[in-house]
């Protein structure tokens, strides 16, 4: 039917959510308002897909608080926080919809975890909120420390380790050779993960040219993932001062013991010259690293920050290494503001820092990190814990890119934000957001279906489909809705999202 | 169980009618209200004036402060006695010491109950013919009153004095009770997205008296709170069964301890436990996974949490004492803190779940798919 005079309007556009500015001003082709619509191809829109269940066991878990996708060497696995009865954070391992491993870890005031997965073992901090004045920060549980769990259903057990102590007995052993002289010597353990922990039950011998060396009473750790113990020397020392401590130590070439049991190690032969791998650094480190709201990677260190006693500073371990932080060198402090380090995401070889309105950069400049120079980046701009977004199964960055959840919406970084940002068309939506609430804010890009998904402190997610093209302009945004409200959101198995909901 | 008990005043609680003036004799050796060694208790009522045709004495007994013997014990209070104690027998001693004019008393349990004495300076026993509730032996007392017909002059003194004290006999009901349903699950359901039924009724003798159904507990932050449901707002209170609304208010859900459900003002003295209550809710948390093309979403329905839930008796104070005392203090001594849901809490504990059982669910449709266009102008 047309009437007199007027023209017909055709509507074969739907572009998705317009919130901003007054809504009589919503183009044609948007929508004022919507909940639990997708879109179809180009033009089109339908009821969003439904949900299924993820645990396909008699008692799945429930009361679900955060989720990772956490992969692992032979296939991509869940670990999860819940909350059980008595309010205590439990993480547990989804391995498939049928094998659940938990609780592998329970610690009674996290409310949250920082994740990072590192060689197939998961890197765990228990964080969770705290008040300074009206601001809700997240930082580290007090007295508490970072864990790595093995992914095989054992307990995870605390990051580094205290260093071996006991009384060595040495003695020359059978027909050998050493540069004869005085030598210090002592042992460090290696434990399941390859953190190799402080030299040990020092204690100095004079060698002889013609002999071995042998060792008795060899002490064991109390740390059952102990599972090696390499033995340390210094050179031979001329003039020796009396105190064990103070000489480079180096390890002994195949001079390893492969057990926490056996209590010698006999006729060790060795030069000087040998000595090349020095050991010296590892009495430096952390014995156990303080939990942090934020767990990264960077240059294969793992990045920890925003311990309860220390919101600005970051733990870098040494390359390779995950569990080696040193106390002395592994140290970088971000300038000190009153809010604590968000995010740490590597991109394009620098390692960018954020605050919840600031942004620095680091860049490994192959020396020890408290060397490395700070760069501004944004005094403005920042993100959440949550709130760069999780690319397919491992990570960040996607076609050389960042998706960040900002105080001023979801922005693109690629070194600097990118404005206007991409949820320009909702930007009155998202400043409805509770500021203190964005640490709930958690994100995932699925280039696979090309659409983030952000759970909202609402427990909504909301869809951001950039199949027509990711500008601000082309984005197309729609919240989804469920019964049970939803918590949080991960990618799994390339394009496979999931969701998880608590009791709220 | 059974035994002997004595009721004994404390010189706080009793009262007259009367004027009593400490200018005239009233030529009584009774002391102003005071408790003996022996358990009597006495007081003295006096009146000099006009027309006075009417004094009575009045003793009641503390529910706070320690008031009676158990079996010739020392003295406990009230929120003390086993729990189930009722009293099968009250018998009332008096000594009555008349003065002027006092023809003829009365000496009660009750304004309703009550016998006629004619017998002064001596004793006087009096056995209540009723079954008593504890609470009726408390609250109600006894005491005396005294009646003339003579009119005297204004120097005339008439006055009584008593000497009182209950005994009698007890028993230890085992009370047997029951809540329905049990669990009791709450809350939405996730099938309808309606309110499911929250009532729950408990079964047990002697209810008629319950003035309200308390819940205490905690919630996740530690903030204690508490949910008082008066008699008044019972959908069912019979002597035998109150049903009660259990509210899905948050952050009652999910509690961070037990809550306790008690109810106040029963028959019987001291603590009974009801049952234990289950409440389980629907929530439908767990993890789930985003299907392509599906047409509705599917739910957990076995995953609620379950809480269990104590539920005590304890009996009414006065108005004032409602609110200080939610659970009784002997009944936390004999049993402990309320039983808690198991929680396994070792941290070198690990679940290796491999069941292929399948877990409950509920599909349910996309809940209200909508989109509001822009304005369209004319």
């Amino acid at each position: 039917m047309q009437l007199r005079d007027h023209d017909p309007i055709t509507l074969d556009k739907f572009n998705g959510l317009w919130a901003r500015e007054d809504p009589d001003n919503t183009p044609l082709d948007h929508f004022q308002d919507c909940q639990n619509v997708r879109h179809i191809g180009n033009s089109s829109f339908g009821t969003r897909d439904g949900i299924g269940i993820s645990q396909d066991v008699l008692v799945p878990l429930s009361n679900v608080k955060r989720i990772y996708n956490y992969p692992m060497q032979d296939g991509n696995t869940l670990i999860v926080l819940v909350k059980n009865d008595a309010d205590q954070g439990e993480i547990h391992h989804v391995v498939d919809e049928n094998t659940t491993f938990g609780p592998v870890l329970t610690v009674a005031q996290m409310d949250d975890f920082a994740f990072v997965p590192y060689a197939g073992r998961a890197y765990i901090s228990p964080f969770t909120d705290f008040s300074n004045g009206e601001l809700t920060m997240q930082k580290g549980v007090q007295n508490e420390f970072v864990y790595v769990y093995n992914g095989d259903g054992t307990q995870a057990r605390k990051i580094a380790g205290s260093p071996l102590t006991g009384t060595l007995t040495i003695a020359n052993g059978a027909a050998g050779h050493t540069d004869p002289g005085l030598h210090i010597f002592g042992f460090v353990s290696e434990t399941d993960t390859g953190f190799l922990a402080a030299p040990g039950a020092l204690a100095s011998f004079t060698t002889l040219s013609t002999n071995s060396v042998s060792f008795g009473t060899v002490p064991v750790s109390a740390d059952p993932h102990v599972i090696k113990r390499h033995l340390v020397a210094s050179k031979a020392i001329v003039g020796f001062n009396g105190d064990v401590t103070g000489y480079q130590l180096f390890f002994v070439p195949n001079a390893t013991i492969n057990d926490n049991t056996s209590l010698f190690l006999n006729n060790v032969s060795f030069y000087d010259a040998d000595l090349l791998d020095d050991a010296s650094h590892l009495i430096d480190n952390f014995t156990s690293v303080p939990a942090g709201a934020v767990l990264s990677i960077y240059h294969n260190r793992l990045c920890i920050a925003a311990t309860y006693n220390d919101i600005s500073l970051i733990q870098v371990s040494a390359e390779g290494e995950p569990e080696a932080i040193s106390q002395i060198d592994g140290l970088i402090v971000v300038p000190l503001d009153g809010n604590p380090i968000t995010n740490i995401q590597e991109l394009r070889d620098v390692m960018y820092v954020f605050k919840r309105s600031r942004t620095v950069a680091f860049v490994d400049n192959g020396d020890v990190p408290s060397s490395w120079q700070m760069v501004v980046i944004d005094n403005a701009l920042g993100t959440c814990v949550h709130g760069v977004a999780t690319v397919l199964d491992s990570g960040s960055a996607s076609v050389d890119y960042l998706a960040v959840c900002s105080y001023a919406g979801v922005i693109l970084f690629n070194g600097q934000f990118i404005i206007p940002e991409l949820s320009w068309k909702i930007e009155e939506y998202w400043r409805t957001l509770e500021r203190n609430d964005f640490d709930l804010i958690q994100i995932v890009n699925a280039p696979i279906q090309k659409e983030f998904y952000i759970v909202l402190p609402t427990r909504l997610l909301l869809s951001g489909n950039y199949s027509l093209g990711m500008d601000p302009k082309s984005m197309r945004w729609e919240p989804w809705g469920y019964i049970m409200g939803v918590n949080t959101v991960a990618i799994h198995n390339i394009d496979e999202i999931i969701l998880g909901a608590d009791l709220g | 169980m059974a035994g002997t008990y004595s009721l004994e005043v404390t010189d706080t609680i009793a009262s007259s009618v009367g004027s009593w003036n400490d200018a005239v004799d009233c030529g009584s050796s009774f002391s102003n209200a005071k408790l003996t060694s022996d358990g009597w208790a006495t007081q003295r009522a006096c009146f000099g004036g006009n027309n006075p045709n009417n004094i009575a004495i009045r003793f009641t007994f503390s529910l706070v402060a320690a008031s009676i013997r158990l079996d010739g014990g020392p003295l406990i209070a009230f929120a003390g006695l086993p729990n189930g104690w009722r009293p099968t027998s009250a018998q009332l001693a008096v000594f009555l010491k008349s003065f002027n004019g006092i023809t003829q008393c009365f000496i009660q349990f009750d304004a309703a109950t009550e016998q006629s004495v004619t017998l002064f300076n001596g004793n006087k026993t009096f056995t209540n013919p009723n079954s008593l509730s504890a609470l009726d032996l408390f609250n109600n007392g006894c005491g005396d009153s005294c009646v003339s017909s003579q009119v005297f002059s204004d120097l005339t003194i008439q006055g009584i004095g008593a000497a009182v004290k209950i005994t009698g006999n007890y028993t230890i009901d085992a009370v047997t009770s029951y809540l329905t349903p049990n669990p009791l699950t709450i809350g939405k359901n996730l099938a309808t997205g309606n309110d499911l039924p929250d009532l729950l009724e408990i079964h047990a003798p002697n209810l008629d008296q319950v003035t309200s159904v308390n819940l205490a507990w905690t919630d996740k932050n530690s903030v204690p709170h508490t949910i008082n449901i008066p008699a008044s707002q019972f959908p069912v209170h019979t002597p035998t069964i109150i049903v009660i609304h259990i509210i899905p208010i948050p952050p009652f859900f999910p509690p961070r301890t037990t809550p306790n459900v008690t109810v106040t003002g029963t028959t019987f003295s001291g603590s009974v436990p009801l049952g234990t209550l289950t409440i389980q809710f629907e929530t439908g948390s767990g993890i789930y996974r985003i299907v392509k093309n599906k047409r509705n979403d599917t739910l957990y329905l076995g995953s609620t949490s379950v809480h269990w839930v104590n539920v005590y008796n304890i009996i009414e104070l006065t108005d004032e004492y409602e609110e200080m005392v939610p659970i009784n203090p002997v009944l936390l001594t004999q049993q402990g803190l309320p039983e808690e849901e198991i929680v396994e809490d070792d941290p070198a504990f690990f679940v290796q779940s491999t069941s292929t059982s399948a877990p409950d669910t509920n599909d349910v449709k996309i809940p209200d798919p909508f989109v509001e266009l822009g304005y369209i102008g004319g």
